[in-house]
């Protein structure tokens, strides 16, 4: 809008705002202040504590005198692993679908799509026997391909609404100058969509760090578990220490909120490529 | 440089979803491509082919067997699961509580989505910030958050129930989750609190296309904000409004984790929808078969939903 704004809209805008933003950040808030306080004070209903509420407490417990580090990592190289599988085979898939006439090209998105239909509760049982007959339960490599699977479809959308607005002259342009088909693939269309790549990468690595259902499945120990699981037991345990389970949920969300600070700015607009741009 | 929006390319596409005949007829067209194409979408052909396609046709099979996870004997006995899947009293529930999720929150994330859209496009100071911190709650891990609305929700000492007391509402002081009458709609809301920023800022992408022309041209023509709004910035993020709702009525009756996590299905099956109801005879009552019937029949409902919703659409733009 060209009109200036009035006084009264502005502050109109700000309070319906605060509205918004108080509700979707103040459970967040609220776990991270809650993960700070003693146990007695969680439970005395004040709502602002005090000095003497305030402990590390939570922490300790969780780092120290719990599986949480073990847990920590299995998330740790599941979520990378799954994070560069899934780009090794995203990337060169959409860019076969962007810039390729592959036969049955628009089958397979038309596919991609419709795997969003399909119950994930409905797949596990034949997935389960897949994992047992490949000898893969209780193992990285079961639960980085179901999480690769998971996050691949929606992966493969999105780079492929990056890939189309990469012109195709620049494609043969590179070609001409005697670029190699891999090294157009590598030296130009990677670059070229880069933010793309990235969003890719943040979507895998948060699908799998947040995935509970496949976990639970694969992992039949706390060998290979992951920290959603981790969470779930402390919710579930018969003593149920708050202050563990809120530092243990703020220690699971950070690496998750770290990326997202970096990929943000090109978030909103890579989930959107492929429904939006066309 | 990225080349101009052709929203008519992803129209085409969803029009494809509903029509297989024309889909494989679009399919068996296409020009002869050269060989490396192929080998680049191999892998992921592949991958999505042995991991999705193979067990969910297992998983078809299975439904018409008496499969059982703790015996190996498997005998074929035709629709019967079906049949008794439709007079199971539970999975009716299930199917209930699952439609009722789903209604309520898909249609609340999209009216707070929309007001969420209309607040983010105002330019006021610091708006930035605001645009850039929306996400944060899509993107945290599911238990995550359910853990938050069980700190929250929690009885005497949870937020709600402290500033209800500090209300003197106390007769109200309830668990939330454990509640048969209130665990329902705290599921709503944490589904609510998740997706309501994805439909903002969809919204807002959508709202951020339409030629400022219109909006210019109402001025002159003296039309009314609400006038404006319903003319101009309904239609034009329609489009973008409908792939939102059905990608959240899908992912959302296909949800497992917020409900099993939170609730198990309790208190006395308030909160028990279908996903938790097919988790529950697989790995409970091993009912291998019977599961496998179940989730098809949500697997059906879901694609009759879709293909509706969109022909719906499609004639009233026609």
């Amino acid at each position: 809008m060209t009109r200036r704004l009035s006084v009264l809209r502005v502050a109109r805008v700000y309070t319906l705002l605060l509205f918004y933003y108080g509700f979707f950040l103040f459970p967040m808030v609220w776990i991270v202040v809650t993960s700070f306080k003693t146990t007695g004070a969680i439970f005395s209903g004040r709502l602002i504590p005090r000095l003497s509420d305030l402990t590390f407490t939570g922490y300790q417990q969780v780092w120290q005198f719990s599986p949480f580090l073990t847990f920590f990592r299995n998330s740790t190289i599941t979520a990378l692993g799954v994070t560069a599988l899934a780009l090794v085979i995203s990337s060169p898939g959409a860019f076969g679908l962007s810039k390729y006439q592959v036969r049955g090209r628009r089958g397979l998105v038309v596919a991609i799509l419709a795997s969003q239909m399909l119950p994930p509760v409905l797949i596990l049982v034949p997935f389960y026997t897949l994992v047992v007959t490949l000898g893969l339960s209780d193992t990285y490599v079961g639960i980085v391909l179901a999480h690769t699977v998971l996050a691949l479809p929606f992966c493969m959308w999105m780079l492929k609404g990056y890939m189309d607005a990469v012109p195709s002259a620049l494609a043969e342009a590179a070609q001409v100058d005697g670029c190699t088909k891999l090294g157009t693939f590598l030296r130009v269309m990677l670059p070229a969509s880069a933010p793309g790549l990235a969003v890719v990468a943040f979507f895998a690595f948060t699908v799998s760090w947040g995935d509970y259902l496949f976990v639970s499945i694969i992992s039949g120990s706390n060998r290979t578990a992951t920290l959603p699981l981790y969470l779930f037991q402390l919710s579930n345990s018969l003593q149920l220490r708050w202050d563990m389970i809120a530092a243990g949920t703020v220690l699971t969300v950070l690496p998750v909120v770290i990326l997202f600070a970096l990929v943000q700015r090109w978030l909103a607009e890579g989930l959107l490529t492929g429904a939006v741009k066309g | 440089m990225r080349s101009a929006p052709d929203p008519s390319a992803a129209r085409a596409r969803v029009e494809l979803l509903l029509d297989p005949g024309r889909a494989f007829a679009a399919a068996r067209e296409a020009p002869r491509g050269e060989w490396f194409g192929y080998v680049l979408i191999f892998p992921g052909v592949l991958l999505i082919g042995i991991v999705v396609l193979y067990p969910v046709l297992q998983s078809v099979l299975l439904s018409f067997t008496n499969a059982n996870l703790l015996s190996p004997a498997r005998v074929f006995i035709g629709l019967q699961n079906y049949r008794q899947v439709f007079a199971d009293a539970e999975f009716s529930t299930g199917l209930v509580n699952s439609a009722t999720l789903t209604a309520a929150a898909v249609v609340l994330e999209l009216v707070l989505g929309m007001g969420l859209a209309l607040l983010l496009r105002e330019k006021v100071p610091g708006i930035q910030i605001f645009r850039s911190l929306t996400m944060a709650s899509w993107v945290i891990p599911v238990v995550a958050t359910v853990m938050m609305f069980d700190l929250m929700v929690l009885p005497q000492y949870g937020l709600f129930n402290i500033l209800l007391d500090r209300l003197g509402l106390k007769q109200f002081d309830v668990f939330w989750f454990g509640n048969p009458l209130t665990a329902m709609p705290t599921v709503v809301m944490m589904h609510v609190w998740r997706n309501t920023p994805f439909f903002g800022i969809a919204l807002l992408s959508a709202m951020q296309m339409i030629p400022q022309e219109l909006y210019e041209a109402a001025e002159i023509d003296g039309a009314s904000p609400l006038q404006t709004f319903w003319r101009i910035t309904v239609p034009g993020v329609a489009y973008v409004a409908m792939i939102m709702v059905i990608i959240h009525v899908l992912w959302t009756s296909n949800n497992f984790d917020f409900v099993y996590i939170a609730t198990g299905g309790g208190p006395v099956d308030s909160t028990l929808v279908l996903p938790v109801f097919v988790y529950r005879q697989f790995w409970q009552n091993f009912q291998t078969g019977f599961a496998a019937s179940s989730g098809v029949v949500l697997m059906l409902a879901l694609m009759t939903f879709t293909i509706l919703y969109v022909t719906r659409v499609r004639e009233r733009e026609a």
